[in-house]
This record gives C-alpha cells, structure tokens and sequence, in this order.
C-alpha cells in the first residue's frame, strides 16, 4: 500500500525495450471494452471468383436447396392455426411421397409399433372399466370441473373418457405407442362418433344456456 | 465441437432437413452418444418424431448407431459429416466434369438420398435424363448402369456397411440392433444385374398445376412389386474419393501457377498414376520412374524425353518440394511429397489472408517470420526495412489476431521477464486451426445473412411466385399478348427493383459460401495430414 508509490515511479519488471517500446515513451491506450461488433475495416475484401464453374455450383446449390425442401426426408414442424385460411393455400400444397427405410438395417427400437386392430374396442373397453383407476381421480376432477366451466356439459363425460383415455395411452406409452397420429385421431373421432348417434349439444347445454340468453337480455331490458 | 461448428450444423440441418431433424441432430452433437429415450427426454420432443428424425439422419450417414451392453443402443452423430453437406455442389459438379450428365446426376441422386440400390438409382436418373430429351427420345438403363460402373471402378461411390447373411439357426433372441459389415475388397463390386429399360417420361397431362392428381401418383409407384434383384445392396458416394481428387486439382494448379502448364500436366500424371496404388492419407506417393512417366503422359504431349528429365529435376529442385527425388534407378525415382504440398497450400492461404486484411507490408513481415522461424522485435524492424513504430504496431495486430504467436526463451531459470527474450514465431498449425474457426463462423454468418434477407422479402417473394404461376398457367392455356402483358405489371417496377436487389445480394452470399468451403477444405485437409503424422 504505502509501499512502492513513494519510492519512485512504477519500474517495469521486464526490459521494455525488448517489446519495442523506448524508456519514457507514452503507452498505447488500455482497451476497456470488447471489440466493436462490426469493425471497419481497412482493405476492402477482393471480389468473388466468377467463371462457368462457380455459376454452374452456384446454380446447383440454390437447386439443390428447393429440391430438399420437397424431399420426403425433410420433416415439417406443424404451423400454428392461421388467422384468416386462405384459399390459395390448398392448391400450393406440395404433396410429398411417402419413404419408408430400410428396417433391416436399423435397430429394431426404430420401428414404429404395430398397431392392433383389436386396439380401440378392447381400449374403450379398458377405459370404461379401468379409467378412473388408472388415472388420478383428482385429476379427472378437476378436468371435469375445467369442462364445465367452458360450457361443455356434456360432452364433458365424452371428452373426459377421451381425456381417461389418452392418459392412460400416455402412460401405456411404453408398451404399445401408436406412432401414427393420423391413426389416433381417427381412433378419438370413432369413438365420438360412436357416443353421437344423437346431436349431444341440443337440449343439454343446461349451464350455458340460460347464461348465454340471460346476458343478452340484461341489455334489452326495458 | 467448437461453438462455431455446432452453430454450422444447426444452420445446415435446419435448412435441409427441418427445425425437427434440426433439433436432434443438434442435440446429439452437444452432447455425443446416447440412447433413444434420454434423446426424447432431454430434447422434449415426442418419441415418434425423434425416431422419425433419427431414421432420417441414419439414412444420410449423420448418424451412426451402436449396440452397447445389456442390448442398449446408442446414437451418434458425426459433426464433421454434417458440415460435408456444404460440399455437396462441389462433388455434383466435379461428377459432371469427370462423367458428364449422367454422372452428375447418379451423384446428386445418392447425396440427396443418402443410400439408394443401383438399380434405384438406374431407374431415377435415367427417368430424369429422358425428361430433358426431345421429344421421342429416351434414355437407356444400359447406357446409366455404364457409368455407374465406371463410377464405381474409380472409387467415387462404394458401397454400404450391409447386413451380414445370418443363418436361421440362431437360437437367441434377434439383436436389438444389426451390426453391419463391410469387406475392403467387396465395397466396390457391382452386383451382376441385367437392368433393361428405358426412362420413363412424365406424361404432360399428369403435370397439373392445382396438384390434386399427384395424390393418386404414389400409388402408382407402389404398382411395380417385382422383387428388386439387388435388394440389400445399397451404395453411397464416396466422399474420400472426392476430397482426393480436390487435393490432386489444389496441388497441379498450385504448380501450374509457380511454373507452367507442362510442369502441371507432369505433376497431374503423376498424381493419376498413384491414384489406386496410393492410400488417401499417406504423406507422400509412391516413387514413379521417369520412364514410367514418360509412357503415361498423356498422348496429346510430345515432349521428348530428355525434356521430361529437366522439367523433373527442375520441379525436384524447387524450394517448395512438391516433388522429391528418392532414387537414381529407372532414370531417376520421383515421388510428390502429399503432405508438403498440402502445408504450403496452406501456408499460402494464411499469407493470402494476412495480405488482405492487413496490407502488405504486414504480409511482408509475417513471411520474413515464416521463412526466418523465430526473430526478435529488432530483428524484424531491421530484416523487413519497416520503421520501427509501423512494424511494432503491425507486429502486435498479427499478435492479437493470433497470426503470429510469442515464443519466450528464458536466460535463467527463474523465468524473470527482464532477462528472457522474446521471439515471434508462426505456429502454423494452429493459425491454421484458427483460421479454420473463422472460417466456420463466417459460413455461419452468410447463411444467417441470407436466411434474414429472405425473411425480409417474403412477402415479395411469394407474390411475384404467384405471378410467376399464373403466366406459366396462362401460357399454357394460349393466351394474348396483352394478358400476359397485364399480369406482368402487377408487380410494379420498384417492386422489381428491389426483387433484382435481392437476387443479386443471395447469388453473393452464395458464392461466398462455396468459396469459403474450399478454404475449409484445404485447411481441414492439412491439419488432418499433419495429425495422421504425429
């Protein structure tokens, strides 16, 4: 502390002449923040090569990246529900075909599981009987009570079967998953359509609707 | 994996693949082998789609899988074969200098399928040829099946890891996962078919705009269930190969630019005659004798034979030492030394570099620290007659990009700074090495730059794609003029400008791409040569 600043000014440990810096001469600045993000540069770069080849690569990658957006390989993520559907939209559908590996040569974990034709009538079946002991009754509670709330009364116990039985789906996952979407929600809508021999919503919508009527009384009361 | 790369592969993947391919690949690459479901755990995504995401990059060879103990199977991917996949305009374009059409296009299909049986391949490419034929004219199995063969004699696709023919008296459980085997003498045979036929064209009436009929076209192609007679037997390209035949174009330009065109086309026969005698990785081929040079020259040169011997000895004698002599018998043993060439290529690329971003009289310096191996601060100021102040200044740019490293040499044991010297020295595999970063991080930055401005310009884009349709419709329906005319002009003329802007700054970017990819390629080349050695 008190120590060097009184004898004398800092002395370099080193020689500083062997940086190439002479005694007495003013330092360069010290450098307190990081680079700039985008410096300038002195030389400006030197042009790209041009020439048959590079436009024949140049040609064949932007080619090359339309052709692999339409590959069967390329897996789209599922867009989120547009605002207004437009009308183009169908007919600029790229229908892509349909690649099924080689399951010999990949593990046999890859496969998709094989999907039983029994499944759904000897699940709805499980469901019935064995849904509210599989899954948590506090749960199924509360969905129900969720269900209610939005008005759905009664297709409440039809979604809550579905509910029952895409937990215990879930949860039978490890054992027989079925990989295809497609087949599961065509397994929801039989069974619905199963339940709906009459249209549920017409006279039973008790909650809603009185409610629904009600307010729209409040502001023509005179 | 750096950062750099890791950012690479996700751009790579995600635009080739998809944000879903992208996700796992990536994954995988952080965070090296592991089993299926700790992948689905960690990444989040469903079991279904990340057996689907694996099933795709196995495919592609990113992915590699195998069976540990307790029958686990793990996956890995392969960064490096991912950033292949910036090459792939390079092979495809090489395949057409080498084989012409249909090569080229045998080489595109197996890149972008990854793995395809011959006679998968046979049939594609010889319906796409027979596509661009005249009318009448189509292409014949036979004429494909040639040039595969011959692309397969020359090494430039092999075939893939199979599964070995197990006989049915296994008594245990089948394996969780095949092993695939692959003989060194089998990867190149071609399996005996008899593929006749010729290319089919799409009939113009199956080609509709609103699409609805393609719908029914996959089940045609379900029709033909002949058994395939080469089944099993899947082939891919062989990227070495490729590489090989780069480092051999790299080394005979280089000389065709230190000497001439006949030194070059010495140097390429050379490089041609080792081809298949010599393994991609060896430091150096093996020695030729002049007279076996002379009868493999190509015929077109008539040089006599005395000529050949100066041009020989001239290129032996060069600093650079492409070529070495290694013996007097046969009138005189030449070799090309592999691995020196690919050290001063890429020691001419760091030149290059330091030239560009710092002038030069920087580029002056870092050579005289190159050839001089270590020099003191004086000792440059006073070599490369620069002032003293300039050359410190330069010095210490080099020193902070880290072009140029300090090498200290103590005087005493205890290592006190003010008797040890200090010499600037060029480690030139580890300039390479950060070079190679820069290299990766500025592909990176294109493609990110590129994926922007598309994004800015979408919704231009996709008006002027539905322009573009409705002419091509209305065209082919036979209309006037004047409608074509109208339909035009409703993309107006700023419009246009700013569409030409946009292409002429992605057709840049692009480039630049492929360019910086054969920077990569030679740096990459070298700093593996120089591994093998150590």
């Amino acid at each position: 502390m008190a120590g060097n600043k009184g004898r004398g000014r800092a002395a370099y440990t080193f020689n500083i002449e062997a940086v190439g810096f002479s005694r007495g001469e003013k330092l360069p600045d010290v450098v307190l923040k990081p680079p700039p993000l985008f410096p300038d540069t002195d030389y400006k770069p030197v042009p790209l090569r041009t020439g048959e080849g590079e436009d024949y690569m140049l040609a064949l990658k932007q080619e090359l990246r339309e052709t692999m957006k339409r590959m069967p390989y390329f897996m789209e993520t599922p867009e989120e529900k547009q605002d207004i559907e437009r009308y183009s939209k169908r007919y600029m559908k790229v229908y892509k075909e349909e690649w099924i590996p080689d399951w010999r040569r990949l593990p046999r974990e890859m496969m998709p599981t094989k999907k039983c034709k029994k499944g759904p009538k000897s699940k709805k079946a499980k469901v019935t009987g064995q849904g509210t002991s599989l899954t948590n009754p506090a749960d199924v509670l509360k969905k129900i009570e969720e269900l209610e709330k939005r008005g759905d009364g009664e297709k409440s116990d039809e979604e809550n079967e579905e509910k029952e039985g895409s937990k215990e789906k879930s949860k039978e996952g490890d054992d027989d998953e079925e990989d295809d979407a497609a087949e599961q929600e065509e397994y929801d809508e039989e069974e619905q359509e199963e339940e709906n021999d009459y249209i549920n919503s017409y006279f039973e919508d008790g909650d809603d609707f009185g409610a629904d009527s009600d307010d729209n009384m409040d502001e023509a009361t005179y | 994996m750096t950062q750099a790369e890791i950012k690479l592969c996700s751009l790579l993947l995600q635009e080739h693949f998809g944000e879903i391919v992208e996700k796992i690949g990536v994954h995988l690459i952080r965070t090296g082998s592991q089993p299926l479901r700790v992948i689905a755990h960690d990444t989040g995504t469903s079991l279904d789609q990340v057996k689907k995401a694996l099933c795709v990059l196995i495919q592609h060879n990113l992915v590699i899988y195998q069976v540990h103990k307790r029958g686990v199977v793990e996956y890995e991917a392969q960064c490096s074969r991912v950033l292949r996949m910036l090459r792939y305009p390079r092979y495809i374009y090489t395949a057409k200098t080498l084989y012409s059409d249909t090569g080229e296009l045998i080489v595109e299909e197996l890149l972008l399928n990854g793995k395809m049986t011959m006679s998968a391949v046979v049939k594609k490419v010889a319906d796409r040829l027979t596509e661009t034929m005249e009318d009448g004219k189509t292409m014949d199995y036979a004429e494909v099946s040639n040039t595969f063969v011959r692309l397969a004699d020359t090494h430039f696709v092999q075939r893939c890891p199979f599964v070995p023919a197990t006989e049915n008296s296994d008594p245990g459980p089948p394996p969780p996962a095949p092993t695939l085997v692959i003989n060194e003498k089998d990867m190149y045979l071609v399996p005996k078919l008899s593929l006749i036929g010729k290319g089919k064209r799409r009939r113009s009436s199956d080609e509709d705009a609103t699409g609805e009929p393609k719908a029914k076209r996959p089940k045609h192609t379900a029709d033909n269930k002949e058994p395939i007679p080469d089944d099993g037997i899947y082939w891919q390209a062989n990227l070495d190969r490729f590489h090989q035949h780069f480092r051999d174009q790299g080394i005979v330009s280089a000389v065709a630019n230190r000497m001439d065109q006949t030194s070059s086309e010495i140097v390429r026969t050379m490089l041609r005659m080792s081809e298949i005698t010599t393994p991609s990785n060896a430091p150096f081929t093996q020695p030729l004798s002049s007279n076996e040079i002379f009868r493999s020259l190509p015929v077109g040169y008539n040089i006599s034979k005395q000529v050949l011997d100066q041009y020989l000895t001239l290129l032996a004698d060069d600093p650079l030492e492409f070529v070495g002599k290694s013996g007097d018998s046969g009138g005189g043993m030449y070799v090309i030394n592999l691995h020196k060439a690919l050290g001063s290529l890429a020691t001419a690329t760091l030149e290059s570099v330091v030239q560009e971003r710092f002038g030069s009289r920087c580029a002056r310096i870092f050579r005289l620290v190159l050839q001089k191996k270590h020099l003191e601060q004086k000792q440059v100021e006073d070599f490369a007659m620069i002032p003293a102040k300039e050359a410190k200044d330069m010095l210490y740019k080099m020193l902070s990009e880290n072009f140029i490293s300090l090498q200290e040499i103590p005087k005493t044991p205890d290592h006190a700074p003010s008797r040890t010297f200090y010499l600037y020295t060029v480690n030139i595999l580890s300039a390479a090495r950060m070079l190679l970063h820069r290299c990766y991080k500025s592909i990176a930055n294109l493609i990110e730059r590129r994926q922007f401005e598309t994004k800015e310009n979408k919704r231009l884009l996709e008006k002027s794609q539905r322009v573009e349709a409705i002419i091509a419709s209305m065209q082919a329906t036979g209309a006037e003029e004047a409608q074509l005319q109208e339909i035009e002009e409703m993309i107006t003329a700023p419009e246009r400008q700013q569409l030409e802007t946009l292409k002429r700054n992605v057709n840049k970017l692009d480039a630049s791409e492929i360019q910086v990819d054969e920077t990569i390629f030679l740096l990459e080349s070298y700093i593996e040569s120089t591994m093998k050695r150590q």
